[in-house]
């Protein structure tokens, strides 16, 4: 019996290695026995061998491509990108999120083919230094990855949405809307999760304090988990139930379940990210920086000369990448006016706004931010 | 010549018939049929690319990335899963189902993290070796308070399992997090370890090339694989845990400790898990590790694993590989659209089939009844 299973697998693994063996032992380049053809292959696009444009994110993102979030936005711009200048794209998913297997999924794109690699999201930072090294043929675009502010290597260009921008819109939003307490739940203690929180704790008090709103309570915990689950929509519904009446969002995939928790209980929440109007009936307004037009943007410097290597990019309300999603909302007392008025302003930076706003570079500690709202006009709680 | 024919036909059938032989058709039949019934499924989801697809995934996509640098992504990503799946594997003797082995995989990567950073003026060139040893030894403590909990309280080992499972991934989070020289505040993960904690690869990037990351853990994964096969084959206290496995009310009457010996297979079992846990980590440079509430996939792998090799610790080995084998496989998948979670059909897929192979034993065994029959 035991044999036997030793047998099983045994062959199993004999099988595999004599067909690897026919499959050919070229290493180099794209081309060989392997290399796909892509052409109508499921999501991946069409048209020549190999697929052109590589799109990797992390493995813990269990909803994947369509996370309805961050990592959706930035595929569809790959999609629309290639699909309108004949470039052929696939996206990869590495066994696991440590280093190794992101050079892994690299390498496996660049073997297929790739000339362009857009990672998605914090996971990559740090395979990103040996990864540009290694192939300094291929051009890495990364959005959301953290560590390249001052330094990246030619054929790199580091791009993180200034969340802090559509975070603050959010914030002057509620307050004014007549919310008085305030949920946040974003997923990770990480750079470009916080920006959304801090501009937020920051447009509430900027509001509170220039509309003389008092009793504002600000209640804000890390979920330690991107992915929709049972225990995010039980966190929240708690949040709900004990008084919170709208959440700001920032948990990727893990949205919907908040979503849903606002949905149960009849209450309000902020969607981040992309327009998460559709997601649910209690979807208030969606925060948003426009991933798609930058990802495009980059994507068509890659191809036409010009791109800029070694260079580190903010986008936010100065290059109309951040805002609130206006054009539906579920609002009964801020308007359209309204929020044109706040977004001029804080473009504008009038007062000096958006020079003086606290970022995530400006604070090495967490807790220190929570020192930036006004005592007189909010109330602010961390839960560990 | 003509005399010599009968006796060689007569061996001939003999081979034919042996329990040997049909255990091979038998296997070979498992295998074809999980990965026919994969491909139909790959047919019916992406017809245009599933030849292709399919091709890549059972070659392990070596035909791209070659054939050396193939090798080591696989020994790469089976070492910690070896180690997860003797885990579970182990206690499976015992008739213990150890769902906390994720539990214990984390426990024995954080502890080898912490070792690593905070220690690393008193190990010297052996940071790497104390840190293994010690997020093993963790995750043995945290795998014999399971045992405990199971032999003197009666816990069912499954709901023990699970809430271990989080009991240890938040305490010993909560533990990193507490430590600034460990946990990078305001970036959710640990510090990077130093250099000498790293695993040294023992001249293994001169066979798999500079760029590998396959290291000791491999050694040591194969070595506890066959060190548990001895300790159940040919120990008196791997006697005990089998035959608490068989029956347990019938071990005790015979006279052995039945609450001694889950707690003993409980702590071996942590003991795995956390050398796995450990190596996982320690097997690169320059990595964080992300502090989540998620559960690492491994540990729930390794119980996919034991699950092929029903337990058998060499055996263990080859599922490892094997598994390993297709996720690699996986990824090159992924340049025609297909998603990765495939790759865990076709695991599930497998499983199952393996439940079949005594099945086409005796159906070949029927077969072959019939074809004498009808000479």
């Amino acid at each position: 019996m035991k044999r036997t299973r030793i047998l099983v697998l045994l062959l199993a693994l004999v099988l595999c290695m004599s067909m690897a063996a026919c499959g050919g032992g070229s290493s180099t380049g794209g081309g060989s026995g392997d290399t796909p053809a892509a052409s109508g292959a499921g999501d991946a696009g069409g048209g020549s061998d190999g697929a052109q444009i590589a799109c990797v994110f992390g493995a813990g993102h269990a909803e994947g491509i369509n996370d309805k979030a961050f990592i959706q936005d930035c595929w569809e711009g790959i999609k629309e990108f290639g699909d309108a200048n004949g470039k052929t794209y696939a996206y990869y998913q590495p066994i696991d999120d440590s280093k190794q297997s992101f050079l892994d999924a690299y390498d496996t794109a660049i073997k297929n083919g790739a000339e362009v690699v857009l990672t998605v999201g914090n996971e990559p930072s740090d395979s990103l230094v040996d990864a540009t090294r290694d192939n300094p043929d291929v051009k890495f675009i990364s959005i959301e990855a953290t560590g390249f502010e001052e330094s990246a290597m030619p054929n790199h260009y580091s791009i993180l949405m200034n969340a802090t921008d559509a975070g603050w819109l959010a914030g002057v939003a509620a307050v004014r809307e007549g919310y008085k307490s305030l949920g946040i739940l974003p997923c990770v203690a990480i750079p470009p999760v916080d920006m959304w929180t801090w501009g937020y704790v920051q447009g509430a008090n900027y509001a509170a304090n220039k509309y003389g709103i008092e009793g504002i309570t600000l209640q804000h915990h890390y979920l330690n988990n991107w992915s929709a689950s049972p225990e995010i929509q039980a966190t929240a519904a708690s949040w709900y139930n004990s008084g919170v009446e709208v959440i700001q969002c920032n948990t990727a995939g893990g949205n919907t379940s908040i979503i849903a928790a606002s949905d149960a209980a009849g209450a309000a929440v902020f969607g981040s990210d992309k327009d998460q109007f559709d997601e649910g009936e209690t979807v208030v307004t969606s925060e948003v920086v426009f991933r798609k037009p930058i990802v495009i943007s980059s994507l068509e410097s890659a191809y036409d000369g010009s791109f800029p290597g070694g260079t580190f990019w903010l986008p936010g309300v100065e290059a109309d990448a951040a805002g609130l999603a206006m054009d539906r909302t579920r609002f009964k007392n801020y308007t359209k006016d309204m929020y044109d008025e706040d977004y001029a302003d804080l473009k504008n930076d009038v007062g000096g706004i958006r020079s003086s706003m606290i970022t995530i570079y400006d604070i090495p500690e967490v807790d220190d931010m929570w020192n930036a709202v006004s005592p007189k006009y909010i109330e602010f709680i961390n839960i560990e | 010549m003509d005399d010599r024919m009968p006796d060689t036909r007569k061996k001939v059938a003999k081979f034919l018939s042996s329990e040997g032989f049909s255990s091979l058709i038998a296997a070979f039949l498992t295998i074809v049929l999980g990965l026919f019934i994969s491909f139909i499924l790959l047919f019916i989801f992406e017809r245009n690319v599933s030849l292709d697809a399919f091709r890549v995934m059972i070659t392990g996509s070596f035909g791209t990335i070659g054939v050396q640098k193939g090798m080591a992504r696989v020994l790469f990503y089976a070492t910690p899963l070896m180690l997860a799946g003797l885990s579970f594997g182990f206690t499976l003797k015992a008739g213990v189902f150890n769902i906390g082995v994720a539990g214990q995989f984390v426990v024995g990567l954080l502890t080898g993290v912490i070792v690593a950073i905070r220690c690393e003026g008193v190990f010297g060139d052996y940071l790497w070796l104390a840190a293994v040893l010690c997020g093993a030894c963790a995750g043995a403590a945290w795998g014999a308070f399971q045992g405990f909990l199971q032999a003197y309280f009666n816990m069912h080992p499954i709901v023990c399992g699970i809430m271990m499972n989080y009991i240890g991934l938040f305490l010993i989070t909560a533990i990193c997090e507490a430590d600034p020289m460990v946990y990078a505040k305001g970036r959710g993960w640990t510090e990077v370890v130093p250099l000498k904690a790293i695993m040294p690869d023992l001249g293994l990037d001169r066979i798999f090339g500079q760029t590998s990351a396959v290291n000791i853990g491999l050694y040591i994964a194969a070595a506890l694989c066959v060190a548990a096969h001895f300790v159940l084959k040919r120990t008196t206290f791997g006697y005990e845990i089998k035959a608490v496995g068989h029956n347990a009310y019938a071990s005790q009457y015979a006279g052995i400790n039945i609450k001694r010996t889950v707690i003993l297979t409980m702590m071996l079992a942590g003991l795995f898990a956390g050398f796995g846990g450990a190596i996982q980590h320690l097997s690169a440079a320059d990595t964080h590790y992300a502090i989540t509430d998620a559960l690492p996939q491994q540990g729930f792998t390794g119980v996919s694993i034991a699950l092929i090799a029903m337990g058998h610790p060499i055996a263990i080995i080859f599922a490892a590989l094997f598994i390993a084998y297709l996720q690699v496989g996986g990824l090159g998948m992924q340049a025609y659209g297909l998603q990765p979670d495939f790759v865990n059909v076709i695991t599930s897929l497998i499983i199952y089939f393996c439940a079949f192979n005594f099945v086409f034993k005796h159906w070949y065994g029927r077969l072959f009844k019939w074809l004498r029959r009808a000479k």
